[in-house]
């Protein structure tokens, strides 16, 4: 799934994929949510926190790399040190944001939301954490790393271009 | 008592949307797609490569010219998508004469060209036309966003050309209210572009505006989907989105230094910004200004816009905020209906 797409109709493509992958994980927050069994409930959100975490990946995953999230080193390398970077980031903030969506859902445990007012919830938290990434040192440094890695390689290519023409 | 009876039915709510999905894109076969402008018009005057728009309109009057003054990184026509969002009408609708900028492409000469092209030749060449075309001494701006920039800085050059200046969404202190495109960009080392200007590619430019708020992007997709009332302006949705998408490249010196210099070094409110010869000083624009800005705007943030007060004298400033963001003040119905018409009416006072 590309989350930055170039055009105007793929978008509703792919924000209809974001929503059967909230979709899915609405199921086991449901479970996780009535279960009575500590061990069981957390597994549950255990796997919750992976899944959204897969669905901010996978989100993120096609383009990221050419917003930033390689630095000047890793870019000749291999991008997944740039998914690394990101997946440590995301973790970093995964817990407090499903635990919001957890509470949230749980005040609804006896009447429970349909997918369409779940969603609202999900997103909103994916808001936030985007946010929050965006605005953070670390990776406003990978996108500056980045920015000044192209604009010097431009920079070279062009050297070159202007020094072959004489 | 089945217990299930009072879980919500994931799968029929997917089945459903599914469906709804297929209606959309059922919708879509009948759209206008496509960069258009409403309103008739053709292009009077060309310099290099850029161009004036002269739109026609049943109530243009010759003596009351305006031009309008896009950004550079994105394309003008969403001044003028459809009658009902259209800002050239709304200038029309109370008498005004409509022009507008069209900065050109971007090819590989442009890479040299400092802002001094943009903000004073091509600006400079485009009023004396204009003026000369309508037998006046002096034209409206309305600079939007950079363009307001722009517009901001030639007025305080050339005070005896401009009658009225209005500024949209227009960013004046580039480091208030924790503009993230400053963020961004603080950190960037702009001096070897100074140094050795490379045109940037339009598509870099779309991608960063789309990696600010993608998830809000899907939001606002899906309620699209989700509810058919939303879909009453799918049209307008749609050319709104196109025109998201086709960010122009940018001339590498030009972006370069204003990057550096706005954002950077925020030389504008500083009274430190020199263009060629000139030293820009807000405080030489001598004519009424009109700064119009929203409150939720995420690219210029209000406190950035808003500064604009600390530099022109209170007698010759007023001001309106828009509860919306950077482009529902230019394309949102609402704006359409108050704030853009009040914009227009202010114009067409201070004439009297």
């Amino acid at each position: 799934m590309n989350l930055f797409h170039t055009d105007p109709f793929n978008k509703y493509l792919y924000s209809s994929a974001f929503y059967i992958q909230a979709a899915n994980c609405y199921r086991p927050i449901l479970e996780g949510i009535a279960s009575t069994e500590p061990e069981q409930r957390e597994a549950l959100l255990n796997m919750i926190q992976d899944s959204w975490l897969q669905t901010m990946m996978n989100a993120y995953s096609s383009t990221l790399p050419g917003l930033g999230m390689v630095n000047a080193a890793t870019m000749q390398t291999n991008d997944s040190t740039s998914f690394v970077r990101l997946t440590q980031m995301l973790n970093r903030i995964t817990p407090q944001i499903i635990s919001e969506v957890i509470d949230r859902v749980s005040k609804h445990i006896n009447d429970p939301l349909i997918l369409e007012d779940f969603f609202e919830i999900w997103i909103e938290t994916c808001i936030k954490a985007h946010a929050e990434l965006v605005n953070s040192e670390e990776f406003i440094d990978c996108i500056t790393d980045f920015i000044n890695f192209s604009i010097k390689t431009s920079v070279e290519t062009m050297k070159a271009t202007e020094s072959k023409n004489g | 008592m089945d217990e299930s009876a009072d879980k919500p039915d994931i799968e029929e709510e997917i089945n459903a949307f599914r469906e709804k999905y297929k209606l959309l894109v059922e919708n879509f076969q009948n759209l206008k797609t496509g960069q258009s402008w409403h309103t008739p018009n053709d292009v009077s005057f060309t310099y290099k490569g850029m161009s004036v728009r002269e739109f026609h309109g049943p109530s243009g009057n010759q003596a009351n010219p305006v031009l309008i003054v896009y950004s550079h990184v994105n394309l003008p026509y969403v001044t003028d998508l459809t009658p009902q969002h259209s800002l050239v009408c709304r200038l029309i609708e109370a008498g005004h004469k409509v022009f507008l900028i069209e900065w050109g492409d971007v090819n590989s000469e442009a890479r040299t060209w400092d802002l001094s092209v943009y903000l004073h030749d091509y600006l400079d060449k485009s009023i004396d036309f204009i003026t000369g075309k309508c037998g006046m001494d002096k034209l409206d701006l309305v600079g939007i966003c950079q363009g307001g920039t722009f517009c901001l800085c030639y007025a305080s050059i050339h005070p005896e050309k401009i009658r009225s200046l209005v500024t949209m969404v227009t960013p004046v202190d580039f480091q208030a209210g924790e503009s993230i495109i400053w963020k961004w960009a603080r950190k960037v080392d702009f001096s070897q572009l100074e140094k050795m200007p490379v045109n940037i590619p339009g598509g870099m430019i779309t991608l960063f505006f789309q990696s600010l708020r993608p998830f809000d992007e899907i939001m606002r997709s899906i309620q699209v989907i989700q509810n058919p009332e939303s879909r009453k302006n799918l049209n307008l949705t749609v050319l709104v989105d196109q025109w998201v998408f086709e960010c122009p490249d940018q001339p590498g010196m030009a972006f370069a230094q204003f990057m550096h210099q706005f954002y950077q070094e925020n030389k504008l409110v500083r009274g430190e910004f020199k263009l060629g010869e000139h030293l820009i000083d807000l405080g030489n624009i001598g004519c009424p200004v009109l700064n119009l800005y929203a409150t939720a705007d995420h690219l210029v943030p209000p406190e950035s816009a808003g500064a604009l007060k600390n530099h022109i004298p209170r007698k010759r400033y007023s001001e309106i905020t828009y509860d919306g963001g950077h482009i529902g003040l230019m394309v949102g119905t609402k704006a359409h209906r108050t704030i853009l018409p009040q914009m227009a009416e202010w114009l067409a006072n201070n004439r009297k």
